[in-house]
């Protein structure tokens, strides 16, 4: 991938590099602008030619001609002579005549001590201007690679890298668009921000789904509400019941609840089409790149532009979620007539009015009286399983409505009685048996279905109490729910059927079949 | 020894040095043939080889391919069942399936394509096949009669030689071209299994 290339490769010297040391060179009398082939001291000027080095290259370059020796400066035929210790004492190299040298040297007899300390100048000279140049390469190596130092962010330093793309939370899947579209990009990338993105839009979809069934919640809350009203009050009369304020909002609050219900319809409709485009695109993609070596006529382009489209366009942002607010309120005369009916079903006990005072207190936070609560309405359920406590004592409970039930088990804690319960409806306990707390009571239990205790095995808590239980079917699974590490307590005579099917499995030969 | 005789002798050496150069000259033949009939099979053999990998290369693909493309049918049953749907003008309105099927489509036209270039390429190798085995045989003919004719052989093997070379240098199908089945008929073949 060419992304991953860049980023291993080693970044481009910084210009500031090069001109801050060309800058340098000048500063120091060394032309660096010459031709690209010539040393330092081949471009030093003309004037400067008693440098050493320089010398003796070119006393070596010239031919051997004795009187071409007599143009030599001075210095240089110093140096040759110190430079050629092999020779035999008193010969010069390419000099033919031995004395002609001895007597040059002997002409600048006066010269060496002001040669040498020249040429301890120039080395000084050069080896400060060689730190200098250092000292700044290195200064700017710092500034671009360790900004943090110079009090700079971090990454000032143009990075190829892909922006975070691995570790965007869904959350952050509602971000511009701009940097999917980032050219550049990987497939490999890109689609994965196509399955951030459907993550995002399923967590919205679950978040939006919960809105709505909270509303329908309220909406069956008030119902039953309204139910019992009618019920106890004997009024069915939608225009004699409108006088009770009470009344009158719940309904009210029905009609709104619902429509906000049914508003939500739209925004999941656009996540479950924006869903599928994703899926589908990105599928499409998929097979394309799997055979775009082996075919020709593969569209990537295409798909890419596509893909980006989709990134950019299904993005979970308000317009997009919009609910609709021109949902149709229902009309409260087929509302009442509805209500009416339900109240037809429901059964006051004589506790009624004080099992309304409990409920009003567990709704306002006063959990003392819950063991005293013999109904189990929607609206308690929903204020138990949102109160705090970790064990909750419903002993006077002898039965559980579907719904309330459903609401309970969101309940976050570890205990729960039900032992007023005599016999467990296979509704009820497929909502039981999926609440995530640990310990369950149903001690008044004496016969278990094997439909209701077909939801046992999956549930993920520790204790099961049935004391009572003296006949079951669904032995099954007691046997099940137990090897999967939970501790059931059952009477002896169930323990003992409880052995014997295990030992009849060990055998292979189980007492009857698990049902299906 | 008279004249004659030594005429005769001078005309059976000069036919014994004419006979050894036509058999020479046949046999340096016979060596250039048995020696192009080699080349030509391992040849064969090579590009027999890049064929194969071309098979298994295309196979490979199929299979993969194929099992995506069952992946896609199994959500389509899922779906079908969980919407209770009878008609393909039902089956669209369901995002999952109409995707499905488009992708069922863009899949199917491909693994067909594919097919059919295992086949040119499996016909491809039968034709190299048959020209291995004549060139085989020429080769015993050649070694048994010292002759034997290769060129029309030779023609033909260059001929196609040339030909899956040229093939095999090219992407094994065309994703761009039409499809040939409808969704609809697809639809059709997913409800009949």
């Amino acid at each position: 991938m060419s992304e991953n290339v860049n980023i291993t490769t080693d970044p481009p010297e910084p210009e500031g590099f090069q001109s801050l040391g060309a800058d340098d060179m000048k500063d120091m009398g060394l032309d660096s602008s010459g031709p690209p082939s010539g040393s330092i001291v081949a471009q030093a000027p003309a004037d400067d030619q008693p440098m050493a080095e320089a010398s003796a290259d070119e006393v070596r370059d010239l031919p051997a001609d004795p009187g071409g020796a007599s143009e030599m400066p001075v210095e240089e035929a110093t140096v040759v002579t110190e430079d050629t210790p092999n020779h035999p004492e008193g010969e010069t190299p390419g000099l033919k005549g031995p004395g002609l040298a001895l007597k040059e040297i002997d002409a600048t007899a006066t010269q060496p001590a002001k040669g040498r300390a020249l040429k301890r100048r120039r080395v000084v000279q050069v080896i400060c201007a060689l730190v200098l140049v250092l000292a700044l390469a290195g200064s700017v190596w710092v500034y671009f690679h360790r900004p943090h130092l110079f009090g700079l962010p971090h990454g000032i330093w143009p990075s190829t890298a892909e922006p975070e793309s691995s570790e965007l939370s869904p959350d952050s899947a509602s971000r511009s668009a701009a940097s999917v579209t980032a050219s550049g990009m990987s497939w490999e990338s890109r689609l994965q921000k196509v399955d951030i993105l459907r993550q995002a839009l399923r967590a919205k979809r679950a978040e939006i789904v919960r809105l709505r069934q909270s509303y329908q919640y309220g909406v069956l809350e008030l119902e039953e509400e309204i139910a019992r009203f009618i019920k106890r009050t004997g009024v069915d009369g939608l225009a004699q019941a409108l006088k009770e304020r009470q009344v009158e909002f719940n309904l009210d609050s029905i009609q709104r609840r619902q429509a906000y219900a049914d508003g939500l319809d739209k925004p999941l409709r656009w996540i479950d089409a924006a869903g599928e485009e994703l899926l589908y695109l990105q599928r499409r993609a998929l097979y394309d790149l799997q055979v775009r070596q082996a075919a020709s006529g593969v569209d990537m382009d295409a798909h890419l532009r596509e893909i980006d489209a989709a990134l950019r366009n299904d993005q979970p942002s308000t317009e997009n979620l919009a609910v609709n607010t021109a949902s149709a309120l229902q009309p409260l005369e087929a509302m009442w007539k509805r209500l009416v009916e339900q109240s037809r079903l429901v059964v006051l006990t004589g506790a009624e009015s004080r099992n309304q005072d409990i409920v009003d207190e567990i709704c306002s936070g006063n959990m003392g009286r819950v063991p005293e609560l013999s109904v189990l309405t929607l609206r308690s359920a929903r204020c138990l399983a949102e109160s705090p406590a970790m064990e909750l004592f419903l002993n006077r409970l002898t039965e559980m409505p579907a719904a309330a039930a459903q609401k309970l088990v969101e309940w976050p804690g570890n205990w729960v009685c039900l032992n007023g319960f005599t016999r467990l409806a296979p509704e009820t306990a497929q909502h039981l048996f999926a609440w995530p707390g640990d310990w369950i009571s149903l001690n008044g239990i004496g016969e278990l279905t094997a439909d209701a205790a077909r939801y046992l095995p999956a549930w993920s808590g520790r204790k099961l109490e049935l004391m009572s239980l003296r006949k079951t079917n669904g032995i099954e699974y007691l046997v099940q729910w137990e090897a999967s590490g939970g501790k059931l307590f059952v009477p002896a005579g169930i323990r003992q059927e409880i052995a014997a099917w295990r030992q009849s499995i060990r055998a292979g030969t189980p007492l009857r079949k698990v049902g299906p | 020894m008279s004249a004659g005789c030594a005429l005769l002798r001078k005309q059976t050496a000069m036919a014994v040095v004419l006979v050894a150069c036509l058999f020479g000259s046949a046999l340096a033949d016979d060596a250039g043939k048995t020696a192009t009939l080699n080349r030509t099979l391992s040849e064969i053999a090579e590009l027999s080889r890049s064929i194969n990998q071309r098979i298994e290369e295309a196979c490979a693909l199929i299979d993969r391919l194929g099992e995506q493309r069952e992946l896609l049918k199994n959500e389509i049953n899922q779906e079908r069942g969980r919407h209770d749907i009878a008609s393909f003008r039902q089956a669209v309105q369901i995002k999952r399936i109409d995707y499905n099927l488009r992708l069922i489509q863009q899949l199917t036209a491909y693994i067909e394509r594919l097919n059919g270039s295992v086949e040119y390429f499996r016909g491809a190798n039968q034709l190299l096949n048959f020209y291995a085995r004549q060139a085989r045989d020429d080769l015993l003919m050649l070694k048994t009669l010292q002759d034997a004719e290769i060129s029309g052989l030779m023609n033909k093997i260059a001929a196609a030689k040339n030909e899956f070379e040229i093939v095999l240098n090219k992407p094994l199908f065309v994703a761009s071209a039409p499809y040939s089945r409808s969704m609809e008929m697809i639809w059709n073949d997913i409800l009949r299994k």
